[in-house]
């Protein structure tokens, strides 16, 4: 073999082995994305399970309207520098979970009693599959005029945001929802 | 010599050509393989996640309180729902339960069995791949319950599995969500 042939066959050596990795990556890419669907199926679940809780019946619009719906003007509402547990036995578990973790069953749906209560609440669910997800919540008042902008002040209206996050996922995924104040007025 | 030489080298710069090309062909087709059945098995978890969460989120609409609930076994529920939200006399009632696994024997996976949804006595079987579903019922304090009346969440998972084996390990998609029935909430 003369060094003209071995030159060619060094090329298409090279020429095979960049193809051979091209094609190698390109199928770890395909595994990659196919978890990361998998991974966003259930993280979709878990924040959707997550926003079905906070916006339950048995949860309030604010720790100030328990007793009274009757209420017209939003001043009265928590201010946006407390939003999160009010009382005491809520702040106790807030702080027991608040590194480590709300683990099943799920303590917070009997813990907490209205909306803002879940501003800050972190939940770790575990999937038989895929592991653990790493759950995060927030609560704040937007305005009414544009219901996606954060409002410092007391509106009839709250936002909740839900951060799944789990190794498989490219980036977290994040739901959102609103509730709104229902007035009822006692004439 | 030199052509003997010439010969036994390029034969095993063949065969060196020769298995990468072959082991490259095998990575696609069991790529192409897991990517398939992985789509399919999420399609039909994405499927069937839509269809119990269309039925479950309305349990108990336009039904007495505390009488939503028919049946409640780990493997099956029998729920009374106003679908269509037509009106208290236009009440649905739906199963969800699995056949044996003897009705999909004829597919390599020994687990996967039909899942019937029943709505007013109309039974639709599917084959969605299902090897698992279990419901658990929790009351209002977040206690595992066997009392019908006493269900206010009820904890949804399943599993589906892809027909034939991919590699060595059949693909697999589990969800779980928990849903809290507004019309099962007194308040």
């Amino acid at each position: 073999m003369n060094l003209g042939q071995m030159i060619l066959v060094i090329g298409a050596m090279a020429i095979l082995s960049m193809l051979t990795l091209s094609i190698n990556t390109s199928i770890l890419q395909t595994y990659v994305a196919s978890y990361d669907s998998q991974a966003s199926i259930d993280a979709m679940s878990i924040g959707q399970s997550m926003i079905d809780e906070i916006v339950s019946p048995t949860n309030e619009f604010d720790s100030l309207t328990w007793n009274t719906h009757n209420i017209s003007n939003p001043a009265l509402f928590t201010t946006s520098s407390r939003l999160g547990p009010d009382l005491d036995s809520e702040i106790t578990f807030f702080n027991s979970i608040k590194s480590v973790g709300d683990t099943a069953p799920f303590k917070s749906l009997y813990k907490y009693n209205d909306v803002d209560d879940f501003n800050g609440y972190y939940r770790i669910v575990k999937s038989p599959d895929l592991g653990n997800f790493y759950v995060r919540d927030s609560v704040y008042y937007v305005l009414p005029s544009g219901l996606d902008t954060y409002s410092a002040s007391q509106t009839y209206f709250k936002a909740i945001r839900v951060t799944v996050s789990h190794p498989n996922l490219y980036r977290p995924v994040v739901l959102k929802s609103l509730i709104v104040f229902r007035r009822y007025l006692v004439y | 010599m030199s052509v003997i030489l010439d010969v036994f080298f390029a034969a095993i710069i063949a065969g060196i050509i020769f298995l990468a090309i072959l082991g490259l062909d095998t990575n696609l087709n069991q790529a192409s393989y897991n990517n398939t059945f992985s789509l399919i098995t999420q399609s039909n978890a994405v499927a069937l996640a839509r269809m119990i969460e269309y039925d479950f989120v309305k349990m108990g609409n336009n039904v007495p309180y505390q009488q939503a609930i028919l049946t409640a076994r780990p493997d099956s529920i029998t729920f009374k729902a106003d679908l269509g939200n037509s009106g208290p006399s236009y009440v649905n009632i739906v199963t969800y339960c699995l056949a044996p696994t003897s009705t999909l024997a004829s597919t390599m996976n020994p687990n996967d069995r039909l899942i019937y949804r029943i709505q007013d006595g109309q039974v639709t079987p599917m084959n969605l791949g299902v090897t698992n579903l279990t419901f658990t019922y929790y009351d209002a304090n977040q206690n595992i319950t066997a009392i019908d009346s006493l269900i206010r969440s009820i904890d949804v998972k399943f599993i589906i599995q892809s027909p034939e084996k991919v590699d060595t390990s059949f693909s697999t998609v589990f969800w779980e969500k928990t849903f809290q029935p507004k019309c099962l909430a007194k308040f």
